[in-house]
């Protein structure tokens, strides 16, 4: 038996040298990860090179980078590369419209010829009918803006609709007059309205006869900011239709040439301009159809009270002009009292975007035109209906037009859809352009092996 | 115990056994260990190697700043980064141009070796992707060597913010 004790003891110590020398002389093998490094700084070469030739912005909005740069990188191709930028308007902006034929036609004419920050975007308008959001031919499951243009009790199953929408990172726009009675909580109310749009009645008199101002936001990190900053910047489209020679007064000096005239309709009236060339822009500012002020490209000019600013002249028959600090609207709540009369659901002053003045002296209570709701990423907004006049939207002005179209634009989801699958080392370059509008945003470039 | 003359105990042959075995174990590790480590070492090294030129050229400016416009023998770093400019993957055509030149004379590799102070053999391909063609010069030993362990690492540069191209940076050991 002391034999054999004996022998196990030294097939057990023998076992413990054995795992204890293993321990100490085999190395573990170090991870260079050059492969990956490899990927990650030809990523932030690739980039920063773009960025050193000026052309990240160009770059980042198009398929051009592929082919004027990309593509002729010898050390990447072999390479999978993908590049997607988070964070700005995509290139395309898929717009949804529960409206009428005449109303689509209207949003398709708006945001037809969009251009900012040297880019231009295409919008893809499409009719939609609650509970049904028709993508418009977009690759994700939604629209990246819903706008819904009349008065629809929100029931079920429109109201999960329109919920799991928004839900998406989807801008949802309603534009309707809602009866106070709807949503003063006093029963058979709309609840969807109070859900999704965060809308509740006030009960206070009547309607001021007063023009409707925007509630500058306090921060960027309010809801109404993007659409406010949308509304002064994004350049709008006037077109000239009619060429005529430019008569003109006040001792300016008249264009040598005649000018495509055309109509700039903004708080109820009409201002005739003259597209002289394509260097100057005639303006009648005093309603005689007669030039009174000539503006050249990146210049202000003032009609009346409110303020401009001539961001471009495209061509001969296109400039683009933004609005600028403080534009006034005229009637746009409306004066029915039976209507209209509603408030953030949270009493937060904060999430109106447009007022007609206050219902209080200690201006905590906005007579709004627009309420916003939500969060940064999921957010709605009602907007009372601007075209409720007898001739319905051949009412509207260009000043509705640059809201709407701010509205819808700054709303529009600009998160990435598509798969973004991880085929290697990614890397993000975070890039601003302030040309028109203030825009942040990310680009990610993705360099990976087959294998 | 009864012990015979001449003869050992199962104990001690176990022990023996056991302490031959763990020997020959330890041997055998440390035959295959080594080896592998310092092959890897020596891979490394010139990675490392390849690594640093590719910065130096693109990233640094060189000494004396204006190293393009003095005599060779006064030449005390290269660098191709524009110097005015002083931001990343940003070179001087200049700068550029001077390398080229003195690549292309008799003993233009020789001099870059030892003004980068490199230790192994290296090749730098520039690239300039110009159109309708590309634009390329290498800098390369004159007399052909074998390669035995080699890397490259490729980057990505602007050219007085005009224009883009690649350096690529190969090293090698004979």
């Amino acid at each position: 038996m002391k034999g054999q004790i004996a022998i196990i003891e030294a097939i057990l110590a023998s076992v413990a040298l054995f795992i204890a020398f293993n321990m100490m002389i085999s190395v573990g093998e170090y991870q260079t990860k050059w492969k990956e490094s490899l990927s990650s700084f030809q990523g932030r070469d690739i980039l920063i090179t773009v960025d050193r030739l000026g052309r990240i912005h160009d770059y980042s909005f198009s398929p051009i980078f592929n082919s004027e740069f990309l593509n002729r990188i010898d050390a990447i191709k072999d390479s999978i590369i993908k590049v997607e930028t988070q964070g700005a308007l995509k290139n395309t902006v898929y717009i949804a419209c529960d409206c009428t034929a005449e109303q689509v036609t209207y949003l398709s004419n708006i945001l037809d010829d969009v251009k900012f920050n040297t880019r231009g975007i295409t919008t893809a308008v499409c009719p939609t009918s609650l509970p049904t959001i028709n993508n418009c031919g977009a690759s994700t499951k939604y629209p990246n803006a819903l706008v819904i243009w009349r008065y629809d009790a929100l029931e079920e199953p429109a109201r999960s609709a329109l919920i799991d929408f928004v839900k998406d990172g989807n801008g949802l726009i309603e534009i309707t007059d809602v009866l106070n009675s709807r949503v003063d909580g006093l029963g058979s109310d709309d609840e969807g309205q109070k859900i999704i749009f965060g809308i509740k009645s006030i009960n206070e008199g009547n309607f001021p006869a007063n023009p409707d101002e925007f509630l500058k936001p306090r921060n960027s990190s309010l809801l109404p900011y993007q659409s406010y900053k949308w509304f002064y910047h994004a350049p709008y489209l006037l077109q000239g239709t009619m060429s005529e020679a430019i008569s003109v007064e006040g001792g300016i000096a008249p264009c040598v040439t005649s000018g495509m005239r055309g109509e700039f309709k903004f708080q109820d009236a009409n201002h005739r301009f003259w597209i002289c060339g394509t260097t100057s822009v005639y303006w009648d500012t005093n309603g005689n159809n007669v030039a009174d002020k000539v503006v050249t490209s990146k210049n202000k000019f003032s009609m009346g009270i409110s303020n401009f600013f001539l961001n471009y002249i495209d061509s001969s028959t296109k400039i683009r002009v933004s609005f600028k600090p403080d534009y006034l609207f005229n009637d746009f709540v409306g004066s029915n009292n039976a209507n209209n009369k509603l408030a953030p659901i949270d009493n937060d002053k904060n999430k109106v975007l447009l007022s007609m003045g206050f219902w209080d002296t200690q201006r905590e209570k906005p007579i709004a035109a627009i309420i916003f709701n939500g969060t940064e990423t999921t957010k709605t907004a009602w907007v009372a209906d601007f075209a409720r006049g007898p001739n319905g939207l051949t009412d509207s002005g260009d000043d509705h037009k640059q809201l709407l179209a701010s509205l819808v634009l700054s709303m529009s989801n600009k998160k990435t859809k598509e798969t973004f699958q991880q085929v290697g080392q990614i890397t993000s370059y975070i890039n601003v352009n302030n040309t028109d509008i203030l825009e942040i945003y990310k680009v990610d470039l993705s360099i990976g092996k087959p294998f | 115990m009864v012990y015979k003359k001449g003869q050992l105990s199962a104990d001690f042959y176990v022990a023996l056994v056991a302490f031959i075995g763990l020997l020959a174990y330890i041997t055998f590790q440390l035959f295959q260990t080594v080896p592998a480590n310092s092959a890897n070492t020596r891979e490394e090294t010139i990675r490392i190697e390849a690594y640093q030129i590719s910065e130096l050229l693109v990233n640094d400016g060189g000494h004396p700043l204006n190293w393009e416009t003095i005599p060779l023998a006064e030449i005390r770093r290269i660098g191709m980064s524009d110097s005015m400019q002083n931001i990343t993957n940003y070179l001087s055509r200049v700068k550029v141009d001077r390398l080229n030149t003195i690549c292309t004379s008799s003993t233009g590799y020789q001099d870059v070796k030892n003004i980068l102070d490199i230790q192994n053999e290296f090749s730098i391909t520039f690239i300039e992707h110009t159109l309708p063609v590309d634009t390329t010069w290498i800098c390369k030993s004159p007399v052909p060597t074998n390669k035995k362990i080699t890397f490259n690492v490729s980057r990505t540069v602007s050219i007085d913010g005009s224009t883009f191209g690649e350096i690529i940076v190969e090293v090698w050991r004979v």
